[in-house]
């Protein structure tokens, strides 16, 4: 039997921050759709989004993990549509791709915070390219500042989000729970 | 079967051996008992015996445990798990379909038992376990009991030598205590061989042939007196606390759940409600305080009423304490939790102390044991010097002593004028 | 949105294999992106409804009113942007396909009939378990999201500010939810056998049958009417 790249314990505990995203997102979601603001789905659900992430990262730390996580994530999500799989899955590849080149797995505090900023903000130019294939009308109406202002809302309540989940990852420490490096 | 040689364990961070050089046998056929108050390394030794100390939580160990002569510590849990099954405590997360049969089929697969063998190996577990009827059902919709008979079936399918047995009457009501222990008694006649973690010695103590008690990690043979209990003594009864005058309430999509309900609980008395799992305990405590509101009838609490009144003006008066208390645990230390909404900083102090919690004021609520974890919450409910409490399983996760020291604090409160 | 907690062979829906039922939701939901025009997003959106019906799937008067007021917000909203009907019927109808595709045939699927059959495909066998582990144990996670807001509710505005309450009574104790379940639910896998790299065998695996190709022709004959009313008509 070969070892495997993940062990159970990871393999779960990608699920657990799977069903936490999943809470969240059934809270959020429902109220913040039907107001059709371009971004404000992603920004709010970003910032427990990544809060979430973030702990689920530093507690993984391998190249991979947010793939993992966001590939379950996408997974679930696709019993939903299959263009939220889509987007989901673009995000996390995104985030991915780029924190294993910069960072080669996350390890310290820098390498989980970049990698939850940054699937949270890969997700929306995704959501907005399938959004604009398929709805091209809908969208073209719309201005580029309005993307631009979306994007940067996202970023600043998915870093905040972050940093919280970087405060509680030092609780969850304190409290036995979890291990972190010192950086 | 099973062998300890000079077995010891100490968790990280922790200044004191939590298993501390034990050496036992427990020969094929034998059920054994393993008691021993709360935090006496009961669990930490189960954990042991299946392997999953040292493959799943770190800490220093020593020594050794042969299950069937096969050295646990040197080969991975899934092949201990071959011979050896363990219910944990919490039942609701050892199952992982939403079926009877297809939760017993779980464990079958993972084993890589053939297609072919699974039908007959389900049917034969659940007859063995009284549970036939059970095939077909959700697990949903099972009873405490059922499902802890379902993974005894689940066990018993993949034809595991050793059954070990973690607390299983921790959350079974006495009724299901009781048919519980008949069916651990009848596979120990079948000849199995159980090992029975549990510090329930009163109720599971004629089952077993024989029984190792644990105390700070180690084994002894003097077995601590059975603790006395005092009752609650009420004084004159006065004002009216609680009082439900013909409630009816059903949950959704379900048979009523009280209907035409009346009852009073007075100033200085104690009520004990007992019911089996699902008769509407906790669902009456919560429509006390105001978090779900009635169908029919009219509740007084502390001479508010819950249907127009915020639960959080409710708790200034009353305090329910949750049957489970990581859901009430929010402050980063002890001392936080306690004297979040005290009365006063004597209040909170006196609470701590009446509690047993002296010495843990900068420790972490999460990293406390259950039996602590509970206490904490009931402390910081009295600091706040409530008129009434209503607490939900308060003897959960509680040995002897820590109970004790709870209904000795209950006792005082319920026995004096000025309680507080 | 959910696998099914049913009967596993309630109705001839429930039968489908899970992947017959994925193809015809995927289709469907990204057909109703490309689709325009509302009477063929009435007709798929039929053919979900009857698929509803099929299933016996029934929702309370309450979710009916929630939905309903859902998609009049958006064909509210639509309206006053377009100010044409037919342009604003679009939406709910693209929505009430949406809201039906996927998630009607989640409903009809079994947890274990859909790791079943991904077990076939080349994902790994700890990320269909993990899939198996977020079915399972988000409904349990919710209702200890549920019982952590009626704490809340009892602290009442004790601790400070909204956000902070919040925080503090919310999001740190869910985040320790996550931590103790993962420790539960690993010690519980391994104890019953499971290893990642293991091989696994399959009761009863999901077999695809005539019933399937039924389906499929009947989903493809909608799908086919829809695209005649938008591109050929």
């Amino acid at each position: 039997m070969k070892k495997p790249l993940w062990t159970t314990r990871e393999y779960v505990f990608a699920a657990m921050i799977s069903a936490a995203l999943l809470v969240v997102a059934s809270i959020v979601i429902p109220f913040t759709l039907p107001l059709r603001i371009p971004g404000l789905t992603n920004a709010v659900n970003g910032l427990f989004g990544s809060f979430f992430l973030v702990i689920g990262l530093i507690r993984l730390k391998k190249p991979g993990s947010l793939l993992l996580i966001t590939g379950i994530y996408s997974l679930i999500c696709l019993s939903v549509s299959p263009l939220v799989f889509a987007f989901v899955l673009i995000g996390g590849i995104f985030g991915e791709t780029v924190c294993t080149i910069l960072f080669k797995g996350y390890h310290g505090r820098l390498a989980p915070v970049c990698g939850a900023v940054l699937y949270e903000m890969g997700m929306f130019p995704a959501a907005m390219v399938l959004s604009f294939f398929f709805l091209p009308e809908r969208y073209q109406e719309l201005a580029p500042w309005i993307f631009i202002v979306a994007e940067i809302a996202i970023f600043t309540t998915s870093l905040i989000g972050a940093l919280i989940g970087l405060k509680v990852a030092r609780e969850l420490s304190r409290a036995g729970r979890l291990q972190l490096e010192e950086s | 079967m099973i062998r300890t040689r000079d077995l010891s364990f100490r968790y990280p961070d922790q200044p004191v051996q939590t298993l501390d050089n034990l050496n036992f046998a427990i020969a094929p056929g034998e059920t054994v008992l393993v008691s021993g108050p709360t935090g006496c390394g009961k669990s930490t030794l189960g954990f042991c015996l299946c392997g999953t100390i040292p493959h799943l939580m770190a800490g220093t160990l020593s020594g050794e445990v042969l299950v069937n002569r096969k050295p646990v510590f040197q080969q991975a849990v899934r092949e201990t798990a071959g011979d050896l099954g363990f219910l944990i405590q919490h039942v609701a997360h050892q199952m992982f379909t939403e079926q009877v049969s297809e939760e017993i089929a779980f464990g079958l697969e993972n084993f890589c038992i053939p297609e072919e063998q699974m039908d007959r190996r389900i049917t034969q577990a659940l007859e063995l376990v009284g549970a036939s009827p059970l095939r077909s059902r959700r697990l949903a919709t099972l009873s405490a009991g059922e499902q802890q008979r379902v993974m005894l079936a689940a066990m018993l399918a993949l034809e595991q030598k050793i059954l070990i047995l973690d607390e299983p009457l921790a959350y079974l009501d006495r009724t299901a205590q009781q048919q519980f222990m008949e069916l651990v008694s009848n596979l120990s006649q079948q000849g199995r061989t159980i090992v029975l973690f549990e510090h329930r010695r009163d109720v599971v103590h004629q089952v077993p042939h024989r029984e190792l008690f644990l105390e700070n990690g180690t084994l002894t043979r003097s077995y601590p007196a059975r603790t006395r209990f005092h009752r609650i003594t009420d004084l004159s009864p006065k004002t009216s606390e609680l009082v439900f005058d013909r409630v009816c309430f059903s949950r959704p999509k379900a048979a009523p759940l009280f209907c035409d309900l009346s009852f009073e609980v007075r100033q200085h008395q104690s009520v004990v409600l007992l019911g089996p799992n699902g008769s509407g305990k906790t669902t009456l405590m919560a429509l006390a305080m105001g978090l779900i509101k009635v169908d029919q009838g009219s509740i007084s609490t502390c001479g508010y009423n819950p249907k127009n009144t915020s639960p959080a003006t409710l708790a200034q008066l009353a305090a329910f304490i949750f049957q489970h208390p990581d859901h009430q645990l929010y402050l980063p230390t002890v001392q936080d939790e306690i004297a979040a909404r005290a009365a006063d900083r004597d209040a909170a102090r006196s609470e701590m102390a009446a509690m047993g919690l002296a010495g843990l004021e900068n420790r972490h609520p999460r990293s406390l044991s259950t039996g602590q974890k509970r206490r904490v919450t009931l402390a910081a409910a009295l600091a706040r010097r409530p008129r009434l409490l209503l607490l939900d399983e308060p003897s959960v996760g509680q040995d002897d002593h820590s109970l004790s020291l709870v209904i000795k604090r209950l006792m005082t409160i319920s026995s004096t004028a000025e309680p507080f | 949105m959910f696998p099914a907690s049913g009967p596993v062979n309630a109705t001839v829906i429930h039968r489908l294999h899970p992947f017959s039922k994925m193809g015809v939701g995927i289709l469907f939901s990204i057909l109703a992106l490309c689709i325009e025009n509302p009477w063929a997003l009435a007709v798929m959106l039929g053919y979900m409804v009857l698929v509803l019906c099929t299933a016996r799937i029934r929702l309370t008067t309450r979710q009916w009113t929630m939905i309903a007021l859902f998609l009049t917000v958006i064909f509210v909203l639509d309206f006053l942007a377009s100010q044409s009907s037919v342009h604003a019927a679009t939406y709910p109808l693209r929505f009430g396909v949406f809201l039906t595709a996927m998630p009607i045939l989640a409903a009809t699927t079994a947890p274990q009939q859909m790791t079943r059959a991904l077990s076939r495909t080349a994902l790994p066998a700890g990320v269909v378990m993990a899939l198996l582990l977020v079915w399972r144990f988000f409904p349990l996670m919710t209702e200890e999201a549920r019982q952590m807001r009626q704490a809340a509710m009892l602290r009442g505005r004790t601790g400070g500010n909204l956000p902070t309450r919040f925080y503090r009574g919310f999001l740190v104790p869910l985040a320790f939810c996550v931590i103790e379940y993962t420790d539960r639910i690993t010690l519980a896998l391994e104890l019953r056998g499971f290893t990642p790299s293991a091989r696994r065998t399959c009761h009863q695996p999901p077999r695809a049958g005539v019933r399937d190709v039924i389906f499929g022709f009947l989903a493809m004959g909608a799908a086919g009417s829809a695209s005649f009313l938008q591109w050929g008509a």
